[in-house]
């Protein structure tokens, strides 16, 4: 038997109410900021692992996995809810491990490997043994260290800007972001930020407004003049919505301009990702991801009249940089170059589980 | 154990049975040495396989897979025989545990088939180069899932195995157009992907294959198309070329033209190194690998 295979309706009925109150409070806008998404999804699944009638390996994934599933479908464009179901699997597969003691220790990892192969030892399949060991308690531990890491991902991303940020150097930003003003505030104030307006204007003004006050010396360009003032930047500081598998990058509408501009100038592009942004996907084109926004932010509501019957306005939210225009990750770990990716995700997830 | 009757064996699976790669065929015929040569130490053993994998080396076929294959399957043997004190027992669990490890490289094909799926999508155009096995049946079963995409196959010569694999597609209901290998700059703006396969993947995340892909790479490159590489992880093999003369010159030449002892710089090489940078990804049984991974994969198997 294998949990992947599993329908959705092994969730009981007071899940899934909880699952649609998270989802809507997402859709409402009450719940904003992945790490505030994640730290929910980690809230939302320890209450149904310790509320679980069975808290056998089997029935525990098969429940966290199907409400893994609930949230994917329901809100698609969340990588980060289904970043930390993966998290939690991981976690059930490895506690079950340790209890089921398998013979195949020897063999560190999890996953195929070249090693696994010449040893013979058989993949390790999906299934979960017929273990009945009761689960909980250990996995209490494990989720309280994943919120724990999640609490403090944004101090430690921030915590390493001395290394890359320093005086009288010019940097530029794009748009935005909760964790790039904590990572400019937390850099030495000597240096020179250009801020590039991203499709939320005011919010970019208002950040612009924040870290002037702060001491540091902002310059609000358009997002037209990007490429224009790219010769004169040193370093570009962006946050991601998510690094994928393979080293590209998933974020807000309008990076992949501001990337290649700074391809052309070979500057530097630092990523801002801390580890639950990371998802083992790979992007198979880049409208692969993508949604649409309202589209006011193209044509405001009250210049309707400009838009007569053939006139379609599009806003997409995301945009998608492939890895070569990616200098460096910065993770809670430390930074690491985009090919490099895959060693991360293999050591967060379960390779069983990318396909939740 | 004579080398004739290792060769004779090996080509038997080569020529019977068209499905079979290179380096299956190998440890195929290293196993079928193993049961039916019998010996009574280790080190008899040893020399066994060694006189085999030379015997196969030098059949007149393109050695790259025949290579890799060979190195892995003796890795196993490596690992096998430490376990055990009795020799015979030893033997017992080498060809049982054997015939595991030759179960799971032929269940890889489909695996890396599995893999790719998804990046073949609705209405894209793939060029592929020569003919790769895996390939052919990543493309057949995106036929199959009804997916509508067409395909561009260099003839690839010298020895137009483009052509095989154009009738193979057409078949199987792909469409399949066959292109010279002079038109691939031709074709490329055209394309939105380029899929090949390899006879060999060295450690630094770059391919050994069929003559021209290195050419094709440069030009995909170039236009800025990905590049996907399916493989089998078989083929993962421990060299480190830096240029193409670094390549060894069994991989670039049958043996039957080193044998003539004719000037090779006069010859045809058979295969190129495509080097890492012009690889956007691989599919192998292992996962979804970027270049980079391929390093990390052999050095845990042979630190």
């Amino acid at each position: 038997m294998s949990p992947s295979k599993g329908s959705g309706k092994d969730l009981d009925d007071k899940f899934i109410d909880l699952i649609g109150k998270f989802v809507s409070d997402i859709k409402n806008g009450k719940l904003r900021g992945s790490n505030n998404i994640a730290l929910s999804m980690v809230t939302l699944l320890e209450t149904i692992i310790s509320d679980s009638q069975n808290a056998t390996a089997y029935e525990l994934c098969t429940a966290v996995r199907a409400a893994g599933r609930r949230v994917a479908a329901a809100l698609p464009h969340e990588l980060v809810a289904s970043n930390v179901t993966r998290r939690i699997l991981r976690a059930v597969r490895d506690e079950n491990r340790a209890h089921a003691n398998q013979v195949n220790q020897t063999v560190e990892g999890s996953g195929e490997s070249l090693q696994r192969l010449v040893l013979a030892a058989g993949a390790r399949r999906a299934t979960l043994g017929a273990a009945q060991h009761d689960l909980r308690e250990p996995l209490r531990d494990h989720i309280a260290e994943l919120r724990g890491e999640l609490e403090s991902s944004v101090s430690s991303v921030c915590g390493q800007a001395k290394e890359h940020v320093h005086g009288d150097e010019v940097i530029l930003t794009y748009g935005a972001s909760a964790l790039a003003e904590k990572f400019l505030r937390a850099a030495p104030r000597t240096y020179k930020l250009i801020l590039a307006e991203g499709p939320e204007t005011a919010e970019s003004h208002a950040m612009a407004h924040r870290l002037s006050t702060a001491g540091i010396s902002v310059t609000v360009v358009s997002s037209a003049s990007i490429y224009a003032v790219m010769s004169r930047v040193n370093k570009v500081v962006i946050s991601v919505s998510a690094a994928l598998g393979g080293g590209a990058v998933l974020a807000a509408a309008g990076l992949s301009a501001v990337t290649q501009a700074a391809r052309h100038y070979s500057v530097p592009v630092l990523a801002l990702a801390p580890l639950y942004k990371l998802c083992p996907v790979h992007a198979t084109d880049a409208s692969y991801f993508n949604a649409l926004a309202p589209p006011h932010s193209a044509l405001p509501y009250e210049r309707h009249e400009c838009a007569s019957d053939n006139v379609h306005v599009y806003a997409p939210m995301y945009d998608f940089a492939p890895p070569d225009h990616i200098t460096l990750f910065i993770t809670n770990l430390g930074g690491s170059s985009p090919s490099y990716m895959y060693r991360l995700l293999s050591e967060l997830y379960d390779p069983n589980d990318y396909n939740l | 154990m004579k080398k004739e009757e290792v060769q004779e064996i090996f080509l038997k699976i080569m020529k019977e049975e068209e499905d079979v790669s290179a380096g299956v065929a190998a440890i195929r015929t290293l196993l079928s040495v193993i049961e039916n040569y019998k010996v009574t130490t280790v080190r008899e053993l040893d020399l066994n396989m060694q006189l085999a994998v030379e015997a196969m080396k030098h059949c007149d076929q393109p050695v790259t897979a025949i290579s890799s294959g060979c190195e892995l399957f003796m890795r196993f043997i490596t690992f096998a025989k430490l376990d055990f004190t009795d020799f015979e027992e030893c033997e017992q669990i080498m060809l049982q545990r054997g015939n595991i490890f030759l179960n799971t490289l032929l269940e890889a094909r489909g695996k890396v088939a599995k893999q790719a799926m998804p990046f073949i999508t609705d209405g894209c155009k793939i060029l592929t180069h020569s003919r790769s096995r895996v390939v052919l049946q990543a493309m057949l079963e995106a036929a199959k899932a009804n997916k509508r995409f067409e395909v561009y196959v260099t003839m690839s010569c010298p020895d137009n195995s483009g052509e095989l694999m154009h009738k193979q597609l057409v078949a199987g209901g792909v469409d399949a157009t066959l292109i010279l290998d002079s038109a691939v700059g031709y074709i490329m703006e055209q394309v939105d992907i380029v899929m090949i396969g390899a006879e060999g993947v060295t450690e630094s995340g770059g391919i050994i294959n069929k003559i021209g892909t290195y050419l094709l790479g440069m030009a995909a490159l170039e236009l800025k198309k990905p590049v996907y590489v399916l493989t089998e992880s078989f083929k993962f093999s421990r060299i480190y070329p830096l240029d193409q003369q670094d390549l060894p010159k069994e991989f670039k030449y049958l043996s039957s033209v080193l044998k003539s002892g004719k000037d090779l710089t006069k010859e045809h090489p058979l295969v190129d190194y495509t080097p890492p940078a012009y690889i956007t990804l691989l599919f192998t049984d292992l996962g979804i690998l970027t270049p980079s991974a391929v390093s990390d994969e052999l050095i845990k198997l042979y630190l």
